[in-house]
């Protein structure tokens, strides 16, 4: 479009930047205002009609001077040279098929078709990768009535080249089929019939192709929009009723803690798993909620790191009594605001470590209340088939240790 | 020696808060709360033990790490964050981050942990420890792995009970180790995550466009 305003007195300059061999067929292009792939095109076939093209383009060579760069890529264009190529190649197998034999006219008939299709095709797609418009916008250049006057130069631009492609197309079309007179009536009928779907799909695929993408993006816009939307309200449900609550008892600092803590919790668990279906009745899974009950209850924060993972059945229902067990008489007993919480999952065996830093206690003098809940939960697992360990010390805190055997996880 | 510290998140509240924390036990050489400035000031600053944040509008953490590295190699990570999504850690991790430690940490074990890192180690928080055990879980049994794609016994048993919640030298008291064989234990860990190719962490590494 740049080159309108750049014309001098001789229009034609190699391009350095847009070139296959060159530059000779882009500057010859540009300077006639024409796509290069057209020019370059008409070049191959007359290389192919005994060798004009060569000599031209050599002299081209020599006699045109450079043009300084400008940024355009070639890749498009050499996908649509070859394209167009092997279209040509396969219709000619199909005219030898069909026992068509081709006159050179014929074969000029198939020159002036490739051109049209090559102008409607780039009409469509226009060149540059990414910054493609819409088919409702192309249509919209094409029909309705352009603002400025770039947009109007642009409208008549599209317009003309579309006229001259179908002219093109349909001229050659024709003239193919009437020149191809050697064959007979069926052939003649099929080849026809070949020559038109092949025309039809070249000159409205462009356009299709670009209708089916729309409609893709569309599409997933509308999904992206419903995602957020979705986002919105679940943030709106939790979040935003959790900092209004805040907001409004400022001062029961405990109660503002939890608070935010079970919103953490949650907000957590939803980031991991939106819709709520992954792990439903996994081991790890009720440990959880064993741990968020503790917190919530008690105030404090249960820190749980989980390897591995299996199905929650009766069996490891004491393991899960036993951890919350453990977990609660941290809660009260230790001092601290954090209890850890580890389990694995193994082959063989679950182990489950409830671990504080607390106060600890001396393991061969309990108090009676203590001793209590250390035998509630060493009775349960060995009832179970399992075992428990207590292990503290005064100052240094404690950690219950919980195996279950015979287990066999499934998957990591 | 106070250590030089370079503090990188997004969030200027926390930012603050880290540095108020860690105020007297290390040096702050300066903060940054986007990737471009944060790399260039780095780079210029040199600290010895840079802050990052996982999430960071435009590139997240991993790309400083990167970044960095490759400008100014000498300079080490430690990833600090309140994300506890696997693939987020393990891609800090992979890029060369040398510990991971959630936002929870008390100043006083902060300010260990950079130490740490100064010193060359690998910090592990329990949380690390149990993805670590996760990616390589199957351990033994898993023939056909080379010896980066899998942990030793002794690896397995360290980094359980860093996953337990023990220290460094909870763990060699336990384990009947030093101090410093538990270290050795555990950057030997960080190195295989950099550099396994187990399928779990190529995974991880994929979706994050890491390799």
């Amino acid at each position: 479009m740049t080159s309108v305003g750049n014309r001098r007195m001789l229009p034609f300059r190699r391009r350095a930047d847009d070139h296959l061999l060159g530059g000779v067929a882009a500057g010859l292009a540009r300077g006639l205002g024409l796509d290069p792939i057209v020019v370059r095109i008409t070049f191959v076939l007359l290389a192919a009609a005994g060798g004009v093209g060569v000599v031209l383009y050599a002299a081209g060579l020599l006699l045109l001077p450079e043009e300084p760069p400008h940024q355009r890529s070639t890749g498009d264009d050499v996908i649509r040279t070859v394209g167009i190529a092997a279209a040509a190649v396969v219709l000619m197998g199909l005219a030898r098929a069909a026992e068509v034999s081709l006159t050179r006219a014929a074969v000029w008939a198939m020159v002036l078709m490739a051109v049209g299709a090559l102008v409607l095709w780039r009409t469509a797609i226009p060149e540059g990768g990414d910054a493609r418009p819409s088919v409702r916008e192309v249509l919209e250049r094409v029909l309705s009535a352009g603002r400025g006057e770039g947009d109007r130069t642009g409208r008549a631009r599209t317009l003309a080249r579309i006229a001259v492609g179908v002219l093109l197309a349909t001229s050659g079309f024709v003239a193919f089929v009437t020149l191809s007179s050697s064959a007979g009536a069926i052939g003649r009928g099929l080849l026809a019939g070949t020559v038109a779907a092949v025309g039809i799909g070249l000159l409205v695929g462009p356009w299709l192709w670009r209708l089916a993408s729309d409609l893709t993006a569309e599409r997933r816009e509308r999904i992206r929009s419903q995602e957020r939307a979705d986002m919105a309200a679940h943030l709106h449900d939790s979040v935003l009723q959790t900092l209004t609550l805040i907001q409004r008892h400022p001062e029961r600092s405990d109660e503002v803690v939890r608070l935010a803590r079970r919103q953490e919790r949650e907000l957590r668990t939803w980031l991991k798993d939106p819709d709520g279906d992954m792990g439903a009745g996994t081991l790890t899974q009720r440990l959880r909620t064993v741990a968020d009950q503790i917190e919530d209850d008690h105030g404090i924060t249960v820190d749980t790191v989980f390897v591995g993972d299996t199905r929650m059945d009766e069996d490891l229902r004491p393991l899960l009594q036993a951890t919350g067990e453990a977990l609660r008489n941290a809660a009260r007993h230790a001092g601290v605001g954090e209890v850890s919480m580890y389990a694995e999952v193994e082959a063989d065996v679950v182990e489950v470590f409830v671990r504080d830093r607390g106060s600890g206690f001396d393991t061969t003098r309990l108090p009676a209340d203590r001793r209590g809940i250390a035998e509630s939960i060493r009775a349960r697992m060995s009832r179970a088939g399992g075992s428990a360990e207590v292990r503290s010390e005064p100052g240094h805190g404690t950690e219950v240790q919980l195996r279950m055997p015979g287990h066999g996880g499934d998957g990591r | 020696m106070t250590v030089r510290v370079f503090v990188v998140d997004d969030h200027d509240l926390f930012r603050a808060g880290v540095k108020a924390e860690l105020e007297g036990r290390v040096e702050i050489v300066g903060d940054a709360s986007e990737v471009q400035p944060a790399i260039e000031m780095i780079v210029e600053r040199r600290p010895d033990v840079a802050l990052i944040d996982v999430h960071m509008p435009g590139g997240g953490g991993w790309t400083v790490v990167e970044e960095v590295r490759r400008l100014a190699p000498d300079v080490r990570f430690l990833a600090l964050s309140v994300s506890d999504a696997a693939t987020d850690v393990i891609a800090l991790i992979r890029a060369g981050a040398r510990g991971y430690v959630t936002k929870n940490i008390s100043g006083a074990e902060l300010a260990e942990a950079i130490e740490r890192v100064a010193a060359g180690d690998a910090v592990f928080s329990p949380r690390l420890a149990g993805f670590v055990l996760d990616a390589f879980g199957g351990g033994l049994a898993d023939t056909g792995h080379s010896e980066l794609d899998q942990l030793t016994p002794r690896e397995r048993e360290v980094l359980r009970h860093i996953a337990r919640g023990y220290t460094y030298r909870e763990t060699a008291a336990e384990l009947g180790i030093s101090a410093k064989t538990v270290e050795t234990h555990v950057s030997a860990v960080l190195r295989k995550l950099q550099l396994s190719n187990r399928r779990e962490l190529t995974r991880w590494a994929e979706s994050r466009r890491l390799i």
